[in-house]
């Protein structure tokens, strides 16, 4: 055979067919399907977040919170202030990207589990200062009425389309920022720090420098996710950004795959499909999910993504096992 | 177990998608059925005592309906009902796939978070939204398709205020205690608002977080306060009956439930100023309707269910006037300058004075209080009386 | 300035603090001996209630028997924990937390599908009040209370005295060391799954005549407890007994003399102090293999 491509040259290759579905999709499905891939969008990018942060040996229990900040910061800047778009996008992301900044710098010095459950605790914290401050958040109303967004004088309305394609643009963006740091030298600190924290630090990485950094940049893109989903839904309440919604950032890239940049896009797609189509089974719904990521953590803890080493592992030992009948037999 | 099987399972799950998905197509045939989207509570507290009775109610109101006529064209009422669970998040939800799925120009969100949410997709979309228990700074000229058939605490409220001074004329003073929530705020600030005009002084205001189970540190300091009057659910009063309270206490709501809740002998006397199911005033209708329900179901009548039911006759009669189905502006037209015949009497919209637009409708006015475990009558105003009531408390 | 009303909240903060211990107690005696953090302890919690009041309203039992059968039961499920997910992934705490999430989702699934999404009311059991010199409580919270306080004294007992519980506490101490002196970390980590669950679901059926049975209590009761944990440290019992009954008081005061969200306040400022001063908890060491 004369046709041979490199290893890059496929994964460029399959990466553009992926591209161009996902881009024409949107125009052959009803609205609620548009819906749908929105949320998967959505869920995406944070969950993708939240894996960059796992690639330096840390994890957060707070990340939606980030995004909350982000969703707060920008319907409050469209209410009050200026309504345009790209300003509360990039509020959004300031602001959530500086807080994480301010309070990584205290919680990043302690260990794995306990920043976990501090995070955690931060996420409440803000709740709660959201719901008490009423005067500039709304209370446990929130902000209301955050209106569609019109960028360059094209008006989004409710059409679900062109929400789609404003979060896949945010996708990408954080993706590429997000995979290039590492892929880059920053992101060899990371791995290093991810797998043995002191030996890292005698080798002369400021490993607090480099967390603190992961961090920010992860809840900065979190931001972004939230304002986007405050000029979606058109409107911010504590309610949407809990605890239990962290957990679910968390779930969706663990189930796709935590060592695998792809990991968490994949599972936030299977996960979120998963959940919208099983709506027509509403009350059995969770049964199904907890029983899927059961089987994922004890069948495949890597994650889905492991799925074709594991066949391989399994497939060679079927291989063996039947050579070792054949060769007894003979 | 091996690793194919993990496989397995979850292709079968993916089947099982499919098929769902499938099965869903197959049922949404339509035969001249204008669809009806509700938003309710239906899990927790709040399911339990208002959301899944109201479910029922709806659904025995609309065989009670059967078909309807509207210009000579015979159409049913197609329910469809979700769990909003009284939030935000779960009134953009269910608004969402209400209008975008289902296609309906009717929806009702009850609980003011799931109303306030869903507001900018109902009114981009022209989808009229009946809402209840919401505060009044959802409604307005701005906001056309948002309307409350329900009672407003806005026109309530002063008529309780009214009996209280005039019969009770030693209560001077006032606390509110109720939960950090738009329903809460709603209530609450319709109290807080129309004190002042009756010369009641109001001595606390307390929101109480949502999450919040332990009520006697909170039922601590507000009997240390006094209040001649409380204005709470029986879960705070229970802790202050408690811990000594005697002053006297208002409520919208009441159910048989509440009163062994907390036991009848600390809620002697209670006032409630909402309309309930209960009473020997009660209109016939009514109360034939809610025997055949609680024959049914079993179920407890409170207020979701009364308020549900009636909107969903009153909607009806709405589209018969009208003359149509999907001309909303018709539609709203004809609400707002016609009335309408129901089983509490003659209605109509009102609300240009107080909210500068007549979408909320007007019932007539009651106040109950617990006597002797029952339900008695003791105060009632006609809706265009207490209608002029609240605009003169409020201006 | 009333004396009453001092005591009178420092009752009422005595009871929360009890509340609150009995969920972080279970939560750290898993975090010590079998090595994992129990995220879905407040739904344990929310079983311990479904079932007394499956057993008591349903069946018809002794409330007091309902109670003790969904300990047993409870108790037994968390050993069940302990074999499946949590054994495996001791010491992995992405794959703990991604399994207590999962096994939240199936008791959430459960319950609903075996009882309902409704709040279910398990009537009062002693109804009725003590007042004297102007301090009053229910009899039920006085209940709560001596349980509340009974349980933590003679859990305190047990590790101290027993031979199980001195084996329990060198097994969170130094997990090697002690297997080198022959206690058997399975054994040792069920007991403590057992009792921490246990110790869960006593929590929820005593709480069930007062605050009812559903399914929204689980996070609140969670993440109180994560909060005594935290500053409590995670591996110091009293630490986080103490840290409960701070919590309780500290919210309790703040309620009655400001306002509700005072406390709330109040109780993450507390938390950020410590966070600030001592990452590791006021009582706790740094663990091993954390």
């Amino acid at each position: 055979m004369g046709l041979h491509f490199t290893r890059r040259q496929l994964i460029i290759g399959f990466l553009a067919i992926v591209a161009v579905v996902v881009i024409a999709l949107p125009q052959f499905l009803s609205q609620y399907w548009v819906m749908v891939m929105v949320m998967m969008a959505t869920a995406s990018a944070l969950a993708y977040g939240f894996r960059f942060l796992i690639t330096t040996g840390r994890f957060t229990m707070g990340h939606a919170c980030f995004a909350g900040i982000g969703g707060y910061a920008a319907a409050l800047l469209t209410t009050k202030v200026v309504e345009n778009f790209w300003l509360a996008l990039l509020m959004g992301g300031l602001v959530a990207g500086l807080v994480a900044l301010g309070i990584g710098a205290v919680i990043l010095r302690v260990p794995g589990l306990m920043f976990a459950i501090i995070t955690m605790a931060v996420s409440e914290i803000f709740r709660y200062l959201v719901i008490m401050w009423r005067s500039l958040s709304g209370g446990i109303t929130g902000v209301l009425n955050i209106k569609s967004p019109s960028i360059a004088g094209f008006n989004f309305g409710i059409d679900q389309i062109p929400y789609f394609y404003l979060i896949l643009g945010i996708l990408v963006v954080s993706v590429l920022v997000m995979y290039r740091m590492e892929r880059s030298r920053i992101g060899l600190a990371f791995h290093a720090m991810r797998q043995n924290d002191p030996l890292a630090q005698h080798l002369g990485i400021n490993i607090f420098r480099y967390r603190l950094l992961c961090f920010s940049v992860a809840c900065f893109f979190a931001g972004f996710v939230g304002a986007f989903q405050a000029h979606y839904w058109h409107y911010v309440s504590p309610a949407t950004y809990t605890v239990m919604d962290s957990f679910m950032v968390f779930i969706y890239a663990y189930v796709g795959g935590l060592m695998f940049p792809a990991g968490p896009i994949v599972g936030s797609c299977l996960l979120v499909g998963l959940s919208e189509g099983l709506r027509m089974a509403k009350e059995i719904a969770p049964l199904f999910y907890g029983g899927i990521l059961i089987l994922v953590i004890f069948w495949l803890p890597g994650g889905i993504l492991t799925l074709p080493q594991e066949s391989r592992t399994q497939w060679r030992k079927v291989r063996t096992f039947f050579a070792r009948v054949r060769a007894r037999a003979s | 177990m091996k690793w194919w099987l993990s496989v397995v399972i979850i292709a079968f799950f993916y089947l099982a998608l499919f098929i769902g998905v499938a099965c869903k197509a197959e049922e949404a045939e339509e035969v001249k059925e204008v669809k009806f989207g509700w938003g309710l509570p239906l899990s927790g507290a709040a399911g339990a005592l208002l959301g899944i009775p109201a479910k029922q109610a709806l659904e025995l109101a609309n065989e009670w309906i059967g078909e309807f006529t509207v210009a000579g064209e015979r159409y049913r009422w197609n329910l469809l009902i979700e769990d909003n669970m009284w939030t935000g998040a779960g009134g953009v939800a269910t608004a969402t796939k209400f209008i975008y799925e289902d296609g309906v120009k009717f929806m009702t969100q009850s609980g003011a978070d799931a109303a306030g949410a869903a507001q900018t997709i109902v009114e981009e979309s022209g989808v009229l939204m009946d809402t209840a228990a919401a505060p009044m700074e959802f409604f307005g000229p701005d906001e056309p398709h948002s309307i409350q058939i329900s009672p407003t605490y806005l026109v309530d409220t002063p008529v309780l205020f009214k009996y209280v001074t005039t019969t009770y004329p030693e209560v001077k003073t006032i606390a509110i205690a109720m939960a950090d929530s738009a329903f809460g705020h709603s209530v609450g600030e319709a109290a807080i608002d129309a004190a002042p005009y009756f010369g009641l002084d109001v001595v606390a205001v307390e929101w109480i977080p949502v999450g919040v189970t332990e009520l006697y540190p909170l039922a601590t300091k507000l009997v240390n306060i006094n209040p001649d009057l409380i204005i709470c659910d029986v879960v705070v009063l229970k802790s202050m009956r408690e811990l000594g309270y005697k002053g006297r206490t208002a409520y919208i709501s009441w159910g048989e439930s509440y009163g062994e809740y907390i036991g009848y002998e600390y809620y002697q006397d209670a006032m409630i100023y909402q309309p309930n199911l209960y009473g020997v005033d009660l209109p016939h209708e009514v109360r034939a309707f809610f025997v055949e329900l609680e024959q049914r179901y079993g179920g407890e009548p409170t207020q979701d269910p009364y308020f549900m039911a009636t909107t969903l006759f009153l909607l009806t009669k709405v589209l018969e006037k009208a003359g149509t189905v999907d001309d909303m502006d018709r539609i709203l037209e004809t609400m707002h300058t016609e009335t309408f015949d129901t089983w509490i009497g003659p209605v109509h919209f009102g609300g240009e004075e107080l909210i500068g637009v007549n979408n909320i409708m007007l019932w007539p006015a009651a106040i109950h209080e617990i006597r002797e475990e029952e339900y008695t009558p003791v105060f009632e105003m006609s809706a265009d009386e207490a209608y002029e009531l609240a605009v003169e408390v409020y201006k | 300035m009333d004396v009453a009303l001092y005591f009178q909240a420092l009752l009422n903060g005595v009871l929360l603090g009890s509340l609150i211990s009995l969920v972080v107690v279970g939560l750290v005696l898993v975090l010590g001996v079998a090595r994992v953090f129990n995220m879905a302890h407040g739904h344990v919690l929310v079983m311990g209630a479904f079932i007394t009041w499956a057993f008591y309203i349903s069946i018809g039992i002794n409330y007091w028997l309902a109670v003790i059968i969904a300990m047993v039961i409870v108790g037994m499920g968390g050993i069940v924990l302990e074999r499946f997910p949590f054994r495996r992934f001791q010491g992995n705490l992405i794959a703990g937390i991604v399994a207590a999430v999962g096994i939240m989702m199936l008791i959430e699934s459960g319950t609903t599908q075996a009882w309902g999404t409704e709040t279910k009311i398990v009537g009062s059991i002693w109804a009725g009040s003590t007042d004297f010199f102007g301090v009053v409580m229910s009899n039920w919270r006085w209940v709560i209370m001596g349980v509340g306080l009974t349980m933590m004294a003679g859990l305190a007992v047990y590790m101290q005295r027993s031979k199980m519980g001195k084996a329990m506490r060198a097994s969170a101490s130094d997990p090697e060391a002690a297997a080198l002196q022959g206690i058997n970390s399975v054994t040792v980590s069920r007991l403590a799954m057992f009792i921490g669950c246990a110790l869960a679901a006593i929590g929820g059926g005593i709480m069930a005549p007062i605050y009812g049975v559903d399914l929204a209590m689980a996070m609140p009761w969670i993440l109180k407890g994560i909060l005594a944990i935290v500053i409590g440290g995670p591996g110091s019992l009293g630490g986080c007994m103490a840290a409960a009954m701070v919590l309780g008081l500290t919210e309790s005061y703040f309620t009655t003399f400001v306002n509700p969200q005072a406390g709330y306040i109040a109780m993450f400022g507390m938390l950020i102090a410590v966070i600030l001063v001592k990452p590791w908890g006021l009582f706790g060491r740094p663990m091993p293999g954390l």
